[in-house]
C-alpha cells in the first residue's frame, strides 16, 4: 500500500530514531528562522538576542544557581498544589461516582467552575491569599482539581456493574472496596485527568508567578523583561518548554510504572 | 418419546430437603427457595411480573442446572438467590441462612469471567482468601492448591489479558472457590466460550465439583451442557417466568453424546423447552 502512494522507504530505522531525527530536523528549522530574523535585523538586536546571547544567558544563569533555585521553587509549588487538587479531586470524584445524591449536589458546581479559566481566579486569589504560596497553591489546585474530579466520575460511573458484583459477591469490607476495587477500576479515566491536570497546572503556575509572585520561573521572565534582559525572557521560554515536556514524561511515566502497569495499553510486550 | 431414559423414570424420587419435616429446613444444608416472586414496574409504572411462585429446593453437593429461553427469569432467579435482587414475595435460605445480600459464602462465577484487571492470577485468588481471616503462610498454600485445581500452574502472575478467555474463567472459579463457599452460582459461565473451551471446562466444572462437593446452581441456554453436567435440570418458561419441569438424571458420568440414554434425554429437555 505504500509503494501506491509514492512513499517507500528502502531502510526502516526504528520509530524513537525516525522521531529523533524529525525532532532534530524542526530544531534545526526554529534556529534557522530564529538566526536569519537577527541577522536581518527583523526587530532590533536587543529585543531579540539571538541563540548564541541566549545560551550564553543560559549558562550565566545555570552557573550562578538562579535557574536552579527558580525551578526549585516553581516545582515545589507544582507538585504541592497538584497534589491538593489530585487527592480533593480524586476522592470527591469517587463520591460522585458512587453516590448520586453527591452528584447532584456537586456537578452543577464543577460544570461551572470548569467554564471559568483559571486565570480569571488570579485577583480573587490575591485578595485572599496575599501574594505568597498560598495564593499559588489555591490556584494550582482548583486547576488541577476540576479536569481530575471529572476524570475520575467517570471512570466510577464506568465501573462494569459486573466488577462491583463480583468484588460484593466476596464479602469485601467497604475500605477494601473503595481502595481495592472502585479506584483501581477507574484507574485509566483517573490517570487521563491527572495529566490533563498536570498540563493545566503548568499553565496556571506560570501565569501567577508572572502576575503574583516574588520568585519563581514566571517571575524571572517578568523581572528579565522589566530590565530589559530579553536573553533572559527566551531562555525562560525555552526553559518552560523543555521542563513542561520533561514533567509531562515523567508523570506519564509514574503513572504507567506504578498506576497502570496492569494496563493493556502500557504493556508492549505482550501485544 | 419411545426410548424413556433412565432419568426419566426416576422424576418422581424426592430429593432428601423434600422429605424433611418443616422445623428442620430451618438447619438444612443446601438452598431451599420458599415462595419467591419477582415483580417490577416498568417505564410506564406498569406492573411487570418477571417471576411467578417459585418453589425450589436443592440439596447440598446437588449440581442443578437452569435452562430457559430468554425472558424466562432464569438470570433473575440466580441474581435472588445471590442476594443481588430482592424478591418481592418469599425467601431463600442458604444453609438455613436467609439470604439478604450477596456474599455470606455465595460464590459467584459470570459469563464475563469479571476478573479484577489490576490483579494478577494469583492475585484474584489472594484478593478472594483475604476475606476469611488466615496468615499469610495459609493463604499462599490456599492459593497454591487452586491454581494446582485449575490447572494454570505457570500462568501465576498473568494478568488477564494476558490469559485466554478459558483460562480467565477457571482463574474466576477459583476466586470463587478460594471464600470457601457454601455453593456456586454460576450465570451462564462458559456462554463467552468457543465450542473447544466449553468442552474442556466442562469437564473441569464436574472435575471440580466432584473433588469439592459444592452445591452448585448453574444457568444454561444450551440442552447439551445441562444435560452433561446436572444431577436435576430446571426448566423454566416465559410469561412469567416459572418452573416448567424438573428433569432429575440418574444416567452416570461422564455422559457421552454418543450414549442412546443422553440423546434421548437431551431430546426430552429440547421438548420441554417447547
Amino acid at each position: 500500500m505504500a509503494q501506491t502512494i509514492g512513499i517507500n522507504m528502502s531502510i526502516r530505522f526504528p520509530p524513537f530514531v525516525q522521531r529523533l531525527f524529525f525532532l532534530a530536523a524542526a530544531a534545526a528549522l526554529i534556529l534557522a528562522l530564529w538566526s536569519a530574523m537577527v541577522a536581518i535585523r527583523f526587530v532590533p538586536e536587543n529585543l531579540l538576542p539571538g541563540p548564541a546571547a541566549v545560551m550564553q544567558a543560559g549558562w550565566q544563569e545555570a552557573v550562578s544557581g538562579r535557574l536552579l533555585v527558580s525551578t526549585e521553587i516553581s516545582m515545589l509549588r507544582l507538585c504541592s498544589g497538584f497534589a491538593i487538587g489530585a487527592a480533593i479531586g480524586v476522592v470527591l470524584g469517587i463520591l460522585m461516582g458512587l453516590a448520586p445524591v453527591v452528584r447532584m449536589a456537586l456537578a452543577p458546581i464543577v460544570e461551572l467552575l470548569r467554564t471559568i479559566p483559571p486565570l480569571a481566579w488570579i485577583p480573587l486569589a490575591i485578595i485572599w491569599f496575599g501574594i505568597g504560596e498560598a495564593s499559588k497553591l489555591f490556584l494550582i489546585a482548583l486547576t488541577a482539581f476540576i479536569p481530575i474530579v471529572i476524570a475520575t466520575d467517570r471512570g466510577v460511573k464506568q465501573i462494569d456493574p459486573v466488577l462491583m458484583r463480583a468484588a460484593r459477591s466476596l464479602d469485601v469490607p467497604s475500605h477494601r472496596m473503595m481502595t481495592g476495587v472502585v479506584l483501581k477500576a477507574a484507574m485509566p479515566d483517573i490517570a487521563t485527568g491527572l495529566r490533563l491536570g498536570w498540563t493545566l497546572s503548568f499553565a496556571i503556575l506560570v501565569g501567577a508567578e508572572m502576575i503574583a509572585a516574588d520568585a519563581g520561573i514566571g517571575h524571572m521572565l517578568m523581572r528579565a523583561m522589566n530590565v530589559g534582559r530579553f536573553d533572559i525572557v527566551i531562555l525562560g521560554i525555552l526553559f518552560l518548554g523543555v521542563l513542561s515536556i520533561a514533567t509531562d514524561a515523567i508523570l506519564t511515566f509514574l503513572i504507567a510504572r506504578f498506576l497502570l502497569h496492569w494496563h493493556m495499553g502500557s504493556d508492549k510486550e505482550v501485544q | 418419546m419411545a426410548a424413556t431414559p433412565r432419568s426419566a423414570q426416576s422424576a418422581g424420587a424426592a430429593t432428601p430437603a423434600q422429605n424433611a419435616p418443616a422445623e428442620l429446613q430451618l438447619q438444612m444444608r443446601g438452598i431451599v427457595i420458599e415462595n419467591v416472586t419477582k415483580s417490577y414496574l416498568d417505564a410506564r409504572n406498569i406492573t411487570v411480573q418477571a417471576l411467578s411462585t417459585i418453589d425450589l429446593e436443592i440439596a447440598s453437593g446437588e449440581f442443578v442446572c437452569l435452562i430457559g429461553k430468554s425472558g424466562c427469569g432464569k438470570t433473575t432467579l440466580l441474581n435472588i438467590i445471590a442476594g443481588f435482587v430482592t424478591p418481592s414475595t418469599g425467601r431463600v435460605l442458604v444453609d438455613g441462612e436467609r439470604v439478604t445480600r450477596p456474599g455470606q459464602g455465595k460464590g459467584m462465577v459470570f459469563q464475563q469471567f469479571a476478573l479484577f484487571p489490576w490483579l494478577t492470577a494469583i492475585g484474584n485468588i489472594d484478593f478472594a482468601l483475604k476475606q476469611r481471616n488466615l496468615d499469610k503462610a495459609t493463604r499462599q498454600t490456599l492459593a497454591a492448591e487452586l491454581i494446582g485445581l485449575i490447572g494454570l500452574k505457570g500462568f501465576e502472575e498473568k494478568y488477564p489479558y494476558q490469559l485466554s478467555g478459558g483460562m480467565q474463567q477457571r482463574v474466576a472459579i477459583a476466586r470463587a472457590l478460594a471464600i470457601d463457599p457454601k455453593v456456586l452460582l454460576m450465570d451462564e459461565p462458559l456462554g463467552a466460550l468457543d465450542e473447544l473451551t466449553r468442552d474442556t471446562l466442562q469437564a473441569e466444572i464436574l472435575r471440580i465439583w466432584a473433588a469439592h462437593r459444592k452445591t452448585i446452581v448453574f444457568v444454561t441456554h444450551s440442552v447439551t451442557e445441562a444435560v452433561r453436567l446436572a444431577d436435576r435440570i430446571v426448566v423454566m418458561s416465559a410469561g412469567p417466568g416459572r418452573i416448567s419441569q424438573i428433569i432429575p438424571i440418574s444416567i452416570p458420568r461422564p455422559r457421552l453424546r454418543t450414549n442412546a440414554e443422553v440423546v434421548a434425554l437431551e431430546e426430552m429437555v429440547q421438548a420441554a423447552l417447547g
